[in-house]
């Protein structure tokens, strides 16, 4: 039960991060039998800012009542909640209604309304079918260096676990993420840096830490040895202080350093250090060439 | 207690164990932590970076791997601290460094004469062991060990080295840095600052003068855990107050010491005798030519591999390549090669070592009797026309590679137990109808 509890509880968790106007999940009419796609899809979280919005339906629509204000585009996340100014268009080929934003968007999260679309009076089949307002969120995050951040978490709740809110998903709690994007500038040391954090949280996560804590070994010296590597290879300084750095943003609970520190207890007496065989390209977990721009 | 350590310690370390490959040639560049342990992690990536930058900028180093013998198992005795520590934080929104300096400031102020003295005297028995056998193992494996010991790491060290045998201690090089000890085991450098209150425990006046100081306005000099820090004595910066000026300071003496004391002992092992000597020889003269090994301090150390027998004084080291295999040769071989420019007629193999080492044909069995009076020439001495190592080459007994400057006192030895014959001048063996590249030779023969 317990365990029942924890797991809906975080599940819910990245939905709660928001006030009420910013609830992602809030939605209407998009259950809708007539809608084949919606894109972007209802709260999705990783749009980019060049997105449009598009409806495809399962029945043709009256192409000569299509307005410009059929779809409304509102940016939540701003003071004034912006709308959003845009072209639309119809193709009769694939029923598809389509929203061009005239900008990029800024990131944060956005309400799209679809009303007053009406069917194709001329398709006989579908005559009877009504077409109700669509209306829906999604969020569009910032973006560093290619990388989509995820929203800063609300810290009282993010603290009020060991894990804390990971919004995207990818292996770092967000409010970390988001300090290293905003630390480092260059890419090479966000993704030295996310690929350590990666293997804290994983630690943090681990039920059984103290007893696999020489486990942790093998992860801890591939991520040294990549940077080893970029050390060798290209010349690529060391991050300074990047383990403080590290400890001080992972670990700052009292429940996360307790644990932190009983990890370090139980690796008391060891011998410990980074063999040449971690300083392989193959250590990085990230596509070293590509970030270098080397061939 | 004391019977019940030793009990232990030698259940945990009479065995011995080689590591996958003998390399005399490597040193393995510990770090011993203090009693301000940072996270296992901390410590091994702050000595990972060190030794990597320091190999880069000392060629001569490349065979140093990195390695930390951590410690922090019972916090330095004030585990019950850490409550209290929690408690006084207000809010939860910490950070690990905030709940270190508040333990460095807790010690400072309220235990650190009790926290010494308690760690001087009882030692964690599984960390030392586990410290030991590291130390052990890698001698074993015929590496050089050095210790660069912080703080508390130096009783550590200091007590692992009462436990190594003999002959290990001839590999073992240590480093104290800003040590409570006013013991260096072996040796080696102390590199403590004069204002270091840990320093200041050991009662030592064995210091190094710290241009940082830690005064009152009144100018009154105190000794401070600021400078205690290894990142300070590698050259970090550390916060003090000094005459009611607050400001960050920082000093490289300490670093350009431990620097050249690492450089210095890896230079030593470098030139330290091999723990193994020859024991038998194979195929001698052909380039299958390989010899036997045995350890020469610890016969329980076994290596059952055969080995090219370069310069058989030298290290023990295994290469890879075409011919891989164990080879006897100054460091620094990676290959073995059977031909190259140059290449003389009597050298059958090199090693591509800087000294471009050489195994050679024999010699003298092919040579005749020159006084054809039926007796057998019992050895040969064969100065070759480059390097100073000549060989001494035995009939029945295999040969042995001495330097020139011995040849007086093993001719003196011949010529005791054959009768001497004579030096003859380049191409005299080839006159008696053998094959000989020697410079010059010199021929033993029995009397009978």
């Amino acid at each position: 039960m317990k365990h029942f509890l924890l797991t809906i509880s975080l599940l819910i968790m990245p939905f709660a991060l928001y006030a009420s106007n910013d609830n992602l999940l809030k939605s209407k009419g998009v259950d809708q039998d007539i809608i084949v796609q919606l894109t972007p899809t209802v709260a999705q979280t990783d749009v980019w800012d060049n997105t449009k919005i598009e409806v495809t339906f399962s029945i043709p629509l009256d192409s000569s009542a299509i307005q410009k204000h059929n779809i409304k585009l509102t940016h939540l996340s701003s003071k004034t909640n912006a709308h959003i100014s845009g072209v639309i268009n119809y193709s009769d080929t694939d029923n598809k209604l389509t929203f061009i934003p005239s900008k990029l968007l800024p990131y944060g999260v956005y309400e799209v309304e679809i009303k007053k679309i009406k069917e194709d009076k001329e398709d006989k089949a579908n005559k009877h079918t009504k077409i109700n307002k669509i209306k829906y969120r999604f969020y569009l995050p910032e973006v560093i260096n290619g990388h989509q951040l995820p929203p800063e978490p609300d810290s009282k709740i993010n603290n009020s676990t060991l894990l804390g809110i990971d919004f995207n998903n990818n292996g770092v709690r967000d409010d970390v993420e988001r300090k290293v994007y905003f630390t480092y500038t260059k890419n090479i040391d966000q993704l030295l840096m996310m690929q350590s954090l990666k293997t804290h949280q994983s630690m943090l996560a681990d039920p059984d830490l103290i007893n696999n804590a020489l486990k942790w070994q093998a992860p801890e010296n591939k991520n040294m040895g990549c940077s080893g590597y970029l050390f060798d290879k290209y010349d690529i300084p060391f991050i300074k202080n990047s383990t403080q750095f590290i400890n001080n943003i992972t670990y700052n609970t009292k429940d996360r350093i307790k644990k932190y520190m009983k990890y370090n207890q139980a690796l008391s007496g060891g011998v410990f250090g980074v063999e040449a065989s971690y300083e392989v390209e193959s250590s990085c977990d990230f596509d070293v060439k590509k970030t270098l721009g080397v061939k | 207690m004391k019977i019940f350590i030793k009990l232990f310690l030698f259940t945990l370390l009479t065995s011995s164990s080689l590591s996958a490959y003998l390399d005399e040639c490597q040193t393995d560049l510990y770090y011993a932590n203090g009693m301000f342990g940072e996270a296992e992690n901390d410590e091994k990536k702050d000595w990972y970076i060190y030794v990597k930058i320091l190999k880069k900028s000392n060629s001569n180093i490349n065979s140093v791997t990195n390695k930390i013998s951590y410690n922090s198992h019972t916090l330095w005795g004030v585990d019950d601290v850490i409550e209290v520590m929690f408690q006084k934080f207000i809010g939860d929104i910490i950070s690990w460094s905030k709940t270190q300096d508040y333990l460095k400031d807790y010690i400072e102020e309220n235990e650190i004469i009790n926290a010494v003295n308690i760690l001087s005297q009882a030692f964690n028995i599984q960390d030392l062991a586990t410290h030991i056998k590291s130390y052990k193992d890698s001698i074993n494996a015929g590496h050089g060990v050095i210790v660069v010991a912080h703080s508390q790491g130096n009783f550590f060290t200091n007590k692992a080295y009462e436990y190594l045998e003999g002959w290990q201690k001839n590999y073992f090089h240590m480093i104290g840095v800003a040590s409570p000890s006013s013991v260096v085991s072996g040796g080696g450098p102390r590199v403590s600052f004069d204002n270091d209150l840990i320093v200041t425990i050991s009662g030592a006046d064995w210091t190094i003068k710290n241009e940082n100081r830690n005064r009152t306005v009144d100018g009154n000099d105190f000794q401070t855990l600021k400078y205690h820090a290894f990142s300070y004595y590698m050259g970090e910066t550390a916060t003090v107050t000094d005459l009611g000026v607050t400001k960050n300071v920082s000093t490289t003496i300490a670093k350009d010491m431990i620097t050249n004391g690492i450089v210095n002992a890896v230079n030593n092992h470098n030139n330290a005798p091999s723990q193994w000597r020859t024991d038998q020889e194979f195929d001698k003269g052909t380039i299958g030519h390989k010899i036997t090994v045995k350890h020469q301090y610890d016969s329980s150390i076994v290596m059952n591999e055969e080995v090219y027998p370069f310069e058989i004084f030298k290290k023990l080291y295994y290469v890879s390549g075409d011919m891989p295999g164990y080879v006897k040769a100054s460091c620094g071989g990676t290959k073995i090669s059977p031909s190259w420019t140059g290449q003389e007629k009597n050298e059958l193999l090199m090693i591509n070592n800087p000294e471009e080492e050489k195994i050679y044909g024999e010699d003298e069995f092919i040579c005749t009797n020159p006084a054809s009076d039926g007796h057998q020439i019992m050895a040969t001495y064969c100065s070759y026309s480059h390097g100073s190592t000549a060989h001494f080459w035995f009939r029945d007994t295999g040969y042995i590679n001495a330097p020139a400057s011995e040849k007086p006192v093993i001719t003196q030895y011949l010529q005791d137990t054959y009768n001497y014959c004579g030096i003859y001048p380049r191409g005299t063996i080839q006159a008696w109808g053998g094959e000989s590249y020697c410079y010059e030779a010199q021929v033993f023969w029995d009397n009978q």
